[in-house]
């Protein structure tokens, strides 16, 4: 799943490892979710749009599975 | 957190405990091993062996202990193995890896390939080589998954 995630990391000058350490998972699986390897849970998914103050779906691109329904 | 900060405590008294049962069983292997010849019943590097088993054991478990202590004075490293523990991607790999059961199951195979050395040095080669061969698919399965997702 497309993720803005590296984009607003960028923007707020945070590191990966910063990031993972806020949202309380690691900086593997903060990297896995950026390349698309991996799609965080639910949980996951809010605690990291609530980190940069967004909604779920301005942080993460559900636009593929719009196109399957 | 606090709750965490008593699990990693009651961890630490498990490993004192195995440390002890750990160097209590090396000393015994120790013993025979000096004791036992060729000729005699028991093979000289069967006890070796035993021996060395036990002190990694002994060894391993103190260099967790030590890390347990220094985590927790720590509250950053605390809360960097809190989320390491319950990550969900890890838990994940681990789970789609065999999960608990294989480290359970590898253990107690171990400890009855220590057992039976006293007896039969086919069985414990047998039983090391099936728990060796547990944890050698489980960490290549947890490599696998760890570069798939």
């Amino acid at each position: 799943m497309k993720t803005r995630i590296r984009e607003l990391r960028k923007q707020s000058k945070l590191s990966q490892e910063e990031l993972a350490f806020a949202v309380g998972t690691t900086r593997q699986t903060i990297t896995s979710i950026e390349t698309e390897k991996y799609t965080a849970s639910l949980v996951l998914a809010y605690k990291i749009a609530h980190y940069f103050k967004l909604q779920i779906e301005e942080v993460f691109d559900f636009s593929d599975l719009e196109e399957k329904h | 957190m606090e709750n965490f900060k008593k699990q990693i405590q009651k961890r630490q008294r498990i490993f004192i405990a195995g440390i002890m049962a750990a160097a209590a069983l090396m000393i015994v292997f120790s013993r025979s091993a000096v004791k036992s010849s060729p000729a005699e019943t028991y093979p000289f590097y069967l006890m070796g062996f035993s021996a060395g088993f036990s002190m990694a054991l002994t060894v391993r478990y103190a260099l967790l202990l030590g890390r347990y202590r220094k985590i927790l004075n720590d509250e950053t490293e605390l809360k960097k193995l809190y989320n390491e523990e319950n990550d969900e991607r890890n838990r994940m790999i681990s789970e789609k890896s065999g999960g608990m059961i294989v480290k359970y199951c590898a253990g107690v195979i171990v400890f009855a390939g220590l057992v039976s050395s006293f007896f039969s040095m086919i069985v414990m080669s047998t039983l090391m080589a099936c728990a060796f061969f547990l944890l050698i698919v489980r960490k290549a399965l947890m490599l696998y998954y760890s570069r798939k997702f």
